[in-house]
């Protein structure tokens, strides 16, 4: 299980470097009042995507169909995967938040709120995801990209327009606080079980 | 005891427009086994039924004596599989692709996978994406031969070789089976290398396993007769797995030597007929024959 999160996370490489910029250039230049709820959470998403992009195209399915590991183990690590994305998306608005407040000397107001929705929304993304992944397979691979850009898109719009955080009533914010993570970790779950019953019926293609 | 590696239980599995049909097959333990068959006979679809990456309608597959269903993961640990085509990530260099892939077996050798890769003259630092189709089918074999496999499956491992990695390939298989703790089975169409190292050839046709015999056995049962056309008549070409005529004679495939021997004998030469023959005739004849 370890291994297979480890081998997503060694994929990955280079891509680290984007999600970085990204960070950097969106929490500390062009930023936003929304900027470390959009900095905690499409690193998440960023790298839930990129991992899929970068096993779709190498046909690396086929890879790991040859490893020693069961199916459920390859599921459940693509799921246990995703709560490292969301720490690594934590772990670099943290980064950011320091680099505004000691070095740059500007807000960048990560707050508990913040951090919250951020991972109900990475865990509510990854659960619509990850379902679609395994019922289309590597070879619609262009129409899960097509959907996850319009799903990201959607949700990152949505928050923009929907919810100003500093503006929300206190049983609002106390929903979308306790909430929005406790909705995606239901869901996540039950994502999980969808996906663990497609993946443990269908072939493995690359 | 048994002896089998592998044992396919008449499988069946469908694909829209393919189906490997009733396939039961029992792979020795020590031996090479060479599955052969033309391009879309179905050696892929059945070595995937065999790594559990296809599953299928019915029938079981079975690995060293224990249902593959059920005990996947402990297996595979002990088979070195060898792809069609290279699955790696292309962005990694090979010692990256290392780093992912030894941790998932317990008997990795790192000095074993240095070793080939000296000897396929791989660079760990190259970059996956910059070799050629024969150095990826290079680094596919040493990562599935440095855990210390006791059955390696490889699918198609000589197509695209050129002829001087494809004799060390056989060589490396032909070293390997000193060990008699090893069994290897691979896909091939090219019946030259079954010739050199195969002990059993299994031979699939449209979805169907026509036989599963030792090479030896094989070139005893099967026969090519050449003869006038005069000879042909609706008996002796039901006798016949497949024939080509041509306007000076007439060349078949007999499953049978002996009888085509007592009735041919004076009028007809009959050669041993080599597997390219098999798969010619049998391609152009009837389906399937026992």
């Amino acid at each position: 299980m370890v291994n297979l999160i480890r081998k997503d996370l060694i994929s990955l490489k280079w891509y680290f470097l984007f999600v970085l910029g990204y960070g950097l250039v969106f929490g500390t230049i062009a930023t936003s009042p929304y900027s470390p709820l959009l900095v905690s959470l499409l690193p998440a998403i960023m790298l839930t995507i990129f991992v899929a992009n970068i096993e779709l195209r190498n046909k690396s399915m086929l890879f790991v169909g040859s490893l020693p590991v069961r199916r459920r183990q390859i599921v459940l690590a693509k799921y246990l995967s995703a709560f490292v994305y969301i720490g690594i998306g934590l772990a670099l608005a943290a980064i950011i938040y320091l680099l505004n407040e000691h070095i740059l000397d500007q807000s960048f107001p990560l707050t508990g709120t913040a951090v919250l929705i951020a991972s109900g929304v990475a865990l509510l993304f990854s659960a619509i995801y990850y379902p679609l992944y395994y019922i289309l397979g590597s070879r619609n691979s262009s129409i899960i990209s097509f959907l996850m850009i319009f799903l990201a898109s959607a949700l990152a719009g949505g928050l923009n327009k929907s919810i100003d955080l500093s503006e929300v009533g206190i049983p609002s914010q106390a929903q979308l606080t306790v909430g929005l993570p406790l909705l995606g970790l239901v869901l996540f779950y039950g994502s999980y079980r969808l996906s663990l019953s497609i993946f443990s019926r269908k072939d493995i293609e690359g | 005891m048994n002896d089998s590696c592998i044992e396919v239980r008449n499988v069946t599995k469908r694909y829209s427009r393919f189906a490997l049909e009733e396939i039961t097959l029992n792979v020795k333990q020590g031996y090479i086994t060479g599955l052969v068959g033309a391009n879309g006979a179905g050696k892929s679809s059945l070595i995937k039924l065999l790594m559990g990456m296809s599953l299928p309608l019915a029938g079981e597959v079975r690995l060293f004596g224990e249902p593959l269903a059920k005990k996947e993961a402990e297996l595979k640990e002990r088979i070195g599989y060898v792809a069609d085509d290279s699955h790696f990530y292309e962005h990694l260099s090979i010692h990256a692709m290392k780093s992912i892939y030894a941790p998932f077996y317990r008997k990795w050798d790192d000095r074993l996978f240095r070793r080939y890769l000296d000897r396929f003259g791989l660079s760990p630092k190259a970059l996956i994406r910059s070799l050629s189709k024969g150095m990826k089918m290079k680094l596919a074999l040493a990562f599935a031969l440095s855990h210390q496999a006791e059955l390696l499956i490889m699918d198609e491992p000589t197509a695209g070789l050129d002829p001087v990695f494809r004799r060390e390939l056989l060589d490396i298989l032909a070293e390997l089976m000193l060990d008699e703790r090893h069994t290897i089975l691979f896909s091939t169409h090219i019946t030259t290398d079954l010739d050199r190292v195969a002990d059993y050839i299994a031979f699939l046709h449209q979805g169907r396993l026509v036989f599963h015999q030792s090479k030896e056995e094989i070139f005893d049962r099967y026969a090519v007769v050449r003869a006038e056309n005069s000879l042909l008549d609706a008996d002796v070409r039901r006798s016949f797995v497949g024939i080509r005529e041509t306007p000076v004679g007439f060349e078949a495939l007999t499953s049978d030597r002996e009888e085509a021997e007592r009735l041919f004998s004076g009028f007809a030469r009959i050669e041993r007929a080599t597997l390219e023959d098999i798969m010619f005739f049998t391609a152009k004849g009837v389906p399937v024959h026992g």
